[in-house]
């Protein structure tokens, strides 16, 4: 299963990468890195990853615009909301919009790991 | 939260709840069905049985049509005719006979009334059996002797006369035989018609018995379950009018559902009825930009894409503060908080409903509030400590007694500020001055707290100021910012304490002279006899002579002051109201001072300003303690009775405490003065003063001079 990661802070988006690495998870594959909403939609059109995971304060355009438009693009794709708790509103805009999992930040490398895949038991 | 799932609660299937009904119904059914077999069966048979009637009274009938066309042939033949038409006739009733009776004996099929062949049954009848069997005797040789008259056209005259006798022999027999038979068979008809009438009466009635125990089996259970439907409704019922939250469904559409909590519109003070759109409810609660976001939550919930779980923790309503117009108490604006919950409702993984529970979480917010404050405090009392740790301590300590001293003014001022309401502005003008000087000096040391109470009270000041005339909540508002002021002050001065006794210990500093540690104890005991008594004294002390004397006398000293203090607080110093109402300053005062004189006589001097030794009082209480008698004690002169203050156990208390009433006191006091050798006078003026002067030189005798305000 094919993952890419939206997150505008370079801190976070290779905190990911490392939980991933260090979970073995065989069915996930990182296909690629995203900084804002933009680059995102032409990762996405590149690699199609199945799996997102999406921060919702970007610059360009945020994540719930690029929820939006990624799910537009593929109404199958299954996409993880990564968000500050303060954010509660805006991450219900977001799952309004075709996200279907959600994580508060910060999180343990535990919880990252079963949300993602309780949204790809799904 | 658990998801209601709406399939765990059982229901018996239809079949299962059923069962004993249709079992019922089966079985009325096989029975009338079977009742219906029998019935058919034997009206098959009574058919049967009417052919065979029928059949019978046609032999009686073709026996006597057998003999009349055998006279006809013996007419004729008298006369030397001969018609063929008579023989077709005997030939025909006779085969009729003949075949009808044989068919009877073993069965058959013959010709019936209208030519057309029927089945004859054998007979089972044993009478009718019996009937046929004599027939048949009978029948057998009329048919032999009939038979050469049917064949030939030439009668002899022998054959037909045979054959004539023979009938007339056994005509009246056959016929009797064939009406028996007729009649057996009639009979056993009417038998079998009366027993399927009585299956049929009996059919029904048993079919009528089932028929009403199942309706009553189907009432009962209808009942029943009618029963349980209603407890069941009843309970729901009761817990709606019982829970204290806010209970409701909601319906995709967002309708409130027919059932809710009656809590309901007390919490969310709203009147709610079934059917009312949510929204609009919740419109008038919460902010636009909650109501929106509570919109989608609750879309999505509907949705059931995104996990219950996951969703609880996104809940905008979790705490949610709402302004609404209270509708009990109108125009009653108040500030709650409440919690709405929401739970799905899944059935077939499809959302019918949610559960939404409301709750009124005022208090908890209120106190978690508090709790953060306190914490606040916490922090700004560890502020104030690292600000006195900096600060200098002399320093600290003059502005300790300043602001002490203060403050007590400012509360002097502001007790008596009901008497100066007409003079407002001076009062204020005052109040301003002194606070204004705390102020000043908490800047200077930064101590922060002290300094924001006296800026705000301050200014609470130049607001009254501004104010013609004051409210009472206005004026009462400033002791109560004062207090809060005290209690820092009082916070502070334990903290300066602690830190002088800690500065001197580490500092190396000489070890507390005897003065000073005399003077401590004194205080100490000083201020927990005036707490114990309720009273408020003040001790004014000069020791410092103490450390100049030998440590025999100063320790003796120490013994009669801490017996004297305690005495002075406890019978000598009145209670603040008292002083009040005698024009006194509230608080008492005890001063004990240490002075040598040029020639070297040592005088300690214990002045108290309260009551004075008033030997009637002593009297009186002497009297009403009921342990002296009335007499005795009114012989007693003024100077006999201050001389009784002496005796070892005399007390006027009626019972003793911590502090007096054991009657030991004075009598040590005196014990010390004649070990030191000394001379003790007494001094009082009654609501004035007591005073303990100790002359001390060597062997001086011990002298108790009264003066002359005591007589």
């Amino acid at each position: 299963m094919k993952l890419m990661i939206v997150d505008d802070s370079k801190i976070i988006r290779s905190r990911i990468a490392r939980i991933m690495a260090d979970a073995t998870l065989p069915a996930i594959e990182i296909v690629g890195f995203a900084a804002n909403g933009n680059d995102a939609i032409s990762l996405f059109k590149a690699t199609h990853p199945q799996v997102v995971t999406m921060d919702l304060t970007m610059p360009e355009m945020d994540g719930v615009e690029c929820t939006t438009l990624l799910t537009e693009l593929d109404s199958n794709v299954k996409i993880l909301i990564i968000s500050a708790l303060s954010d509660k509103a805006t991450a219900i805009q977001a799952l309004k919009n075709g996200a279907e999992g959600f994580l508060y930040k910060p999180f343990t490398d535990a919880e990252l790991i079963n949300a993602l895949l309780e949204l790809i038991e799904e | 939260m658990a998801i209601v799932d709406s399939n765990s609660i059982k229901t018996p299937s239809a079949l299962n709840k059923y069962r004993g009904i249709l079992i019922a119904v089966t079985l009325f059914l096989l029975f009338n069905l079977s009742v219906l077999g029998l019935n058919f069966y034997t009206s098959s048979t009574l058919d049967n049985d009417a052919v065979s009637i029928n059949l019978s009274g046609r032999q009686r009938m073709m026996s006597q049509r057998t003999v009349k066309a055998l006279m006809t042939i013996q007419v004729d033949a008298a006369q030397g005719q001969f018609n063929e038409k008579n023989t077709a006739e005997l030939n025909k009733v006779t085969s009729l006979f003949d075949s009808t009776l044989t068919a009877f004996k073993a069965g058959g099929t013959v010709l019936g009334g209208n030519v057309k062949p029927v089945v004859l049954n054998q007979l089972t009848d044993t009478v009718a059996i019996k009937s046929v069997d004599q027939a048949l005797q009978i029948w057998q040789p009329y048919k032999k002797l009939l038979a050469p008259l049917i064949v030939s056209k030439v009668v002899d005259e022998y054959t037909l006369d045979a054959a004539t006798t023979y009938a007339r022999n056994n005509n009246l027999a056959l016929l009797k035989l064939m009406n028996d038979l007729t009649t057996t068979l009639e009979n056993s008809t009417k038998a079998k018609a009366s027993k399927l009438q009585l299956i049929q009466t009996i059919g029904l009635i048993l079919s009528l018995i089932l028929f009403a125990n199942i309706v009553f089996n189907a009432l009962r259970k209808l009942r029943a379950s009618d029963g349980e439907i209603e407890k069941a409704q009843r309970e729901t019922t009761e817990i709606l009018n019982t829970v204290k939250e806010g209970l409701f469904l909601i319906d995709p559409q967002f309708n409130v559902g027919s059932q809710f909590s009656s809590s309901i519109s007390k919490v969310l003070q709203h009147e709610i009825s079934a059917n009312m759109p949510f929204m609009p409810i919740l419109g008038k609660l919460v902010s636009d930009e909650i109501y929106a976001s509570a919109q989608d939550y609750i879309t999505l919930l509907f949705g059931n894409k995104v996990k219950e779980s996951l969703m609880l923790s996104l809940n905008p309503l979790m705490q949610v503060k709402v302004q609404a117009n209270n509708y009990i108490t109108p125009n009653n604006l108040s500030t709650r908080y409440l919690s709405f919950q929401f739970n799905r409702v899944v059935e077939d993984k499809r959302v019918l409903h949610l559960l939404v529970t409301v709750q009124d979480v005022t208090e908890q917010v209120t106190q978690a509030e508090e709790l953060s404050k306190l914490k606040g405090q916490a922090t700004i009392n560890l502020g104030l400590l690292k600000k006195l740790l900096e600060a200098d301590l002399f320093q600290l300590q003059q502005f300790l007694n300043n602001t002490k001293s203060g403050l007590a003014s400012l509360n002097e001022l502001l007790a008596n500020a009901d008497k100066r309401t007409s003079n407002n502005e001076d009062l204020a003008k005052l109040c301003f001055r002194i606070i204004h000087a705390i102020k000043g000096e908490a800047a200077a040391i930064g101590l922060d707290a002290i300094e924001t109470h006296a800026h705000q009270f301050e200014e609470h000041l130049v607001a009254l100021q501004k104010k013609d005339q004051w409210e009472a909540q206005e004026i009462l508002s400033l002791p109560v910012m004062l207090s809060a002021m005290l209690e820092q002050m009082s916070q502070i001065e334990t903290i300066v304490f602690a830190m002088k006794s800690h500065h001197q210990s580490i500092s190396g500093a000489q070890p507390l002279s005897v003065s000073t540690s005399v003077a401590n104890n004194l205080i100490r005991l000083a201020e927990q006899v005036s707490q114990n008594q309720q009273k408020n004294v003040q001790l004014k002390l000069n020791l410092a002579l103490l450390d100049h004397i030998d440590s025999k006398t100063s320790n003796q000293l120490q013994q009669i002051s801490i017996q004297l203090v305690r005495n002075g607080i406890c019978h000598g110093i009145e209670t603040t109201a008292i002083r009040l109402a005698k024009g006194k300053p509230a608080q008492g005062e005890i001063a004990l001072s240490v002075n040598i004189s040029p020639e070297g006589v040592m005088y300690f001097v214990v002045r108290d300003d309260g009551q004075g030794i008033v030997p009637s009082r002593i009297r009186a209480a002497m009297i009403s303690s009921g342990r002296y008698a009335k007499d005795v004690v009114n012989q007693l002169s003024d100077k006999d009775i201050v001389k009784k203050l002496f005796e070892p156990g005399f007390t006027t208390a009626n019972f003793a405490d911590k502090d007096a009433g054991r009657g030991v006191g004075m009598d040590l006091v005196q014990s010390i003065v004649n070990t030191l050798g000394g001379e003790l006078k007494i001094d009082t003026k009654p609501d004035q003063y007591t005073q303990f002067t100790f002359r001390i030189s060597q062997h001086a005798a011990i002298n108790i001079e009264a003066t002359e305000a005591l007589v």
